[in-house]
C-alpha cells in the first residue's frame, strides 16, 4: 500500500504525521475545524483548530475535554472524580497526560492569529509520547500571517497566495477535489485520481483533458501537450460561463488555464485549473508546486 | 469513504474490524459471459417477484431476468471472489493493484460491493472466525 503524503497543511498549521494515518473525518473551515486520523487499527488522533477572542486558559480547557471524554466515551463515573491531568511543555506545546491508556492532549495557542490548536490522542503511553507525539509537535509551523499559505489534504499540496480561502473539500474514494476563490473571483481548483489507467481507459492525457473539460462546461481554445518536471502533461486554455454574482446572470465568459499531468510513480493524475474574470491576475502554476 | 461534520464524532470501530471479516460472496444462479476479450463481464441475475408481485408479473409479464454489466473495480473484485476471501483482502489487493491508501481502497471496495449487492450479484456473509 503506498503511504499516505505525510504532510499536513490548512489555514493554520503546517506539520508531518505519520505515513499511515489518514483523514477519515472533517470538518474544514477556517475560524473553526477539525481533522481526524484513523489507520486500519482505529482511531489515532485528531486535530482541532478555532478562533478564540481571548487568551484561553489551556489547562483549564484540556481537564474540561478530558473529563467529557471519559465520561462519554469511556462511560467513566462523574462521582468518581477526575484529577487533574499532569502537564508539561514541548515545543511550544501544552502536553496533559493522565492515566495509562487513557486520551492525552497537546494544545498551542497563536496570540497573532488566536487560533487555539488541540491536539487529543486516544490512549497515553509513555514510549506513545516520544516516538509519536513529540515528532508530531515539533514538525509544527505555524502559518496565516503571510503572503502564501501552504495546503496539504488528501494527497493534495499547494501554495496558494494567502487572499484565497478554501470553498470546497470533496474527498471522494480516488478522486480528492480542493477549490478556492480569492475576493476577485478568481477560481484555483486542484485534483487528484487515483486508478488513471482505469479513468482514461482507451483515451491519452490530451482526449482525456478534452473530455475532461467537457464534463465541466469549459470551452477548449488550445490543448498542448507539455511536461510538468519529468511527468506528461497537458496544458489547456478554455472560458468559462462566470458563475458568481452579476457575471453569472449575464453570462459573462471567463478565461481559464488547466494543466493536467501523469505521475506515473504514484499512478495519480492531477490538475490544476485556474479561471476568473479576464482582468484579474491568475495564479501561477508553478509557484503553486513550489515546497 | 468520508464523512464530514462541524462537530465530527468517532464512528464504533469495532463495527469497522467486525465489517472487514465478512466475506462476500458470489451469488451461484447467475448466468456469467464474458465481452470484449474478457475486458466486461455480462451478468444476467434472475427476478424473484413474491406476494403481489408475483400475480401482477404474470398478469404483466414483467421480464424474469435483468442483464449487468461489470468493469472497472467491479469487475476486479468479482473475479477475486471465492467465497474464501474477507473484505480486508479484498482491499488490500485493490490497495496493492493500484498504489492506493488504505481508506481509498476500502472507499472503492464498499462502493462496489454494495453495487453488486444491491443487484443481487453478491451476497456478504459474516466471518465466523
Amino acid at each position: 500500500m503506498l503511504p499516505t503524503p505525510r504532510r499536513l497543511a490548512w489555514y493554520w498549521f503546517d506539520c508531518e504525521v505519520p505515513p499511515e494515518w489518514e483523514v477519515t473525518a472533517y470538518g474544514a473551515g477556517r475560524e473553526k475545524g477539525s481533522l481526524h486520523f484513523y489507520t486500519r487499527k482505529g482511531f489515532q488522533g485528531e486535530i482541532n483548530w478555532r478562533q478564540v477572542k481571548a487568551v484561553p486558559d489551556q489547562e483549564r480547557i484540556q481537564n474540561e475535554i478530558h473529563r467529557k471524554v471519559l465520561e462519554v466515551e469511556k462511560g467513566r463515573d462523574p462521582k468518581e472524580g477526575f484529577p487533574s491531568l499532569d502537564f508539561s511543555e514541548h515545543s511550544g506545546f501544552l502536553v496533559g497526560a493522565g492515566k495509562e491508556g487513557d486520551p492525552f492532549h497537546a494544545s498551542i495557542f497563536f496570540p497573532e492569529t488566536r487560533i487555539l490548536l488541540q491536539w487529543v490522542f486516544p490512549s497515553y503511553h509513555h514510549h506513545l509520547l516520544k516516538d509519536q507525539l513529540y515528532p508530531l509537535l515539533e514538525s509544527h509551523r505555524p502559518q496565516g500571517e503571510g503572503e502564501h499559505l501552504s495546503w496539504a489534504l488528501f494527497g493534495i499540496e499547494l501554495k496558494l497566495p494567502s487572499n484565497f480561502k478554501n470553498i470546497e473539500l470533496n474527498p471522494l474514494p480516488g478522486h480528492v477535489v480542493l477549490e478556492y476563490r480569492n475576493e476577485n473571483r478568481v477560481h484555483f481548483k486542484a485534483r487528484r485520481w487515483a486508478m488513471p489507467e482505469e479513468l482514461m481507459g482507451p483515451m491519452n492525457l490530451e482526449q482525456f483533458s478534452r473530455h475532461l473539460s467537457r464534463k465541466l462546461l469549459y470551452k477548449v481554445s488550445r490543448a498542448q501537450l507539455t511536461t510538468l518536471g519529468s511527468h506528461d502533461a497537458v496544458r489547456v486554455e478554455f472560458s468559462v460561463k462566470g458563475n458568481v454574482g452579476f457575471e453569472k446572470i449575464v453570462g459573462q465568459w471567463w478565461t481559464g488555464e488547466m494543466v493536467i499531468w501523469w505521475d506515473r510513480k504514484t499512478r495519480r493524475l492531477a490538475s490544476l485549473e485556474c479561471y476568473g474574470p479576464k482582468r484579474h491576475p491568475r495564479v501561477d502554476f508553478n509557484r503553486v508546486l513550489e515546497r | 469513504m468520508f464523512w464530514k461534520g462541524k462537530t465530527p464524532g468517532t464512528p464504533d470501530f469495532g463495527l469497522i474490524q467486525d465489517q472487514l471479516k465478512s466475506i462476500p460472496i458470489p451469488n451461484k444462479e447467475v448466468e456469467v459471459s464474458e465481452r470484449e476479450g474478457g475486458r466486461t463481464l455480462v451478468i444476467r441475475v434472475q427476478l424473484s417477484y413474491t406476494g403481489l408481485h408475483k400475480l401482477l408479473s404474470k398478469i404483466l409479464k414483467l421480464k424474469a431476468s435483468q442483464k449487468y454489466q461489470l468493469d472497472g473495480v467491479q469487475l476486479e473484485l468479482y473475479r477475486r471472489l471465492d467465497g474464501k476471501c474477507t473484505l480486508e483482502e479484498l482491499i488490500d489487493d485493490l490497495g496493492e493493484n493500484h498504489q492506493l491508501t488504505f481508506f481509498e481502497a476500502r472507499g472503492l471496495v464498499l462502493q462496489a460491493i454494495h453495487l453488486l449487492t444491491q443487484r443481487g450479484i453478491i451476497v456478504v456473509g459474516g466471518n465466523s472466525d
